[in-house]
């Protein structure tokens, strides 16, 4: 169905206002974000509209100017956005009803265990360096507010788009057009809330880490008369420090790939998680039993403030971590993968 | 459902706003182009244009499968009815 050829020019236009009449910047202000293959039908049947809702006005009240009636006509149409994302079928909000409680759910569970530690790691590294206590307590504050910020920003914007990914779909069921079988039933769920909860935090953490590794270099909270001291070694840049972020970026990937697949642990994806996790762990475990994981220059300068201080000690509390967080993770997947 | 039955006829938005108004649903323009739109897309309505009088006006009427939704609303509302009534 096409529109016909615009035809004369509408009353309402012939008025030379400056900037267009109000009705025909109403149309435009309405039908701007509709698809271009219909706009100008749905503009040309809303002008219309609108010059027939003014007519009905002055016939009905012989004293009203054709002005009055016009901005009568608008004012009850109401806000052109809200049409116009009526016409589009645009979705009106951020993060709806059926993903809200885990949004939620992750975005406290982030900000309360994320923010605490990173701060009280800031102020540490900081009462270390001899910082005054004022200067620590500004440093965790404007962290902690920076870090809000951030997270927040990245797990609304996750979900948002986990929103718009799945359209609502349109059959003729759900119209009510044919009666409703088990084989209108779905496929088992695309995802749980669980799941998606999982997925995100689990994505939210691998880029705050990934986030970690390259803010330690160009702005370490360890400073040596003015110069910044990058907590693990610049040298490991060449090779190791790469290879780490791409694992993190595959552990993501899988992250991802697991949660379209349907959200349920299988044996195999099990099997991944153990290999993503070890190709992660390898690089830090050798590493860190090689003593090649921390700056040395920075070992020497914290070896200044604090006698106490053992490289070696704090590679074997690191590779400790590595085995056991990896061991968990794996342990973690294997047994929800046997559960199902 | 009320805009569905009212389509039996060949219809243009205002004069379809403005029966639904008389006959006491008081339904917006804001709700009722969009929702033509909509019904259209989904097959339940189709529309033609008519350049014959001084506006070029949309015309909407019923398609079978818009006949067939209203009958299965009108016996879904007409058993809830009966249901309500048995219980009063």
């Amino acid at each position: 169905m096409t529109a016909p050829a615009p035809h004369d020019a509408p009353r309402s236009a012939r008025r030379g206002r400056r900037g267009g009449s109000p009705t025909e910047r109403y149309v435009y202000a309405a039908t701007r974000r509709v698809s271009e293959d219909q706009r100008e039908d749905v503009a040309l049947e809303l002008r219309t509209s609108i010059e027939d809702g003014i007519e009905a006005r002055t016939s009905a009240d012989p004293l009203l100017t054709p002005d009055e009636a016009e901005h009568l006509t608008l004012v009850e149409l109401g806000d052109p956005d809200q049409l116009s994302a009526q016409y589009t079928g645009a979705i009106q909000h951020l993060v709806g009803p059926e993903l809200y409680p885990t949004y939620v759910r992750v975005l406290r569970t982030l900000l309360i265990t994320v923010v605490p530690i990173a701060a009280l790691v800031i102020a540490a590294v900081d009462l270390i360096e001899g910082d005054h206590f004022g200067a620590v307590i500004g440093q965790a504050a404007w962290l902690t507010l920076t870090m809000i910020v951030q997270i927040s920003f990245w797990t609304t914007l996750a979900f948002a788009l986990t929103e718009r990914a799945n359209g609502p779909g349109k059959s003729r069921t759900s119209l009510g057009l044919d009666p409703w079988t088990p084989d209108d039933l779905p496929e088992i769920p695309h995802a749980s809330r669980a799941s998606l909860g999982e997925s995100v935090t689990t994505v939210v953490w691998l880029a705050i880490l990934g986030f970690l590794i390259i803010w330690q270099h160009y702005r370490s909270p360890v400073e040596d008369g003015g110069e910044r001291i990058p907590v693990l070694d610049p040298s490991l840049w060449s090779f190791w420090i790469p290879v780490i972020l791409g694992t993190l970026v595959l552990e993501a990937a899988f992250e991802v790939v697991k949660y379209r697949a349907g959200g349920t642990w299988t044996a195999r994806f099990a099997a991944v998680n153990t290999a993503t996790g070890a190709a992660f762990a390898a690089p830090v475990i050798w590493l860190a039993s090689q003593d090649m994981l921390l700056n040395p220059a920075l070992s020497s300068h914290i070896q200044e403030h604090w006698s106490g201080f053992d490289a070696g000690t704090t590679h074997t509390v690191i590779l400790a971590s590595a085995v056991a967080i990896w061991a968990f993770d794996a342990y973690d997947g294997w047994s929800k993968a046997l559960r199902h | 459902m009320a805009t569905l039955a009212t389509l039996s006829q060949p219809r243009y938005g205002y004069a379809l706003l403005e029966q639904l108004d008389s006959a006491g649903f008081a339904v917006e323009g804001n709700t009722l182009y969009p929702l033509l739109r909509r019904l259209e897309k989904q097959g339940l309505l189709t529309s033609e244009w008519n350049t014959d009088q001084a506006r070029p006006r949309k015309f909407y009427v019923r398609t079978n499968e818009g006949t067939a939704l209203l009958t299965a609303l009108l016996d879904e509302w007409q058993r809830l009815h009966a249901s309500i009534e048995k219980l009063r």
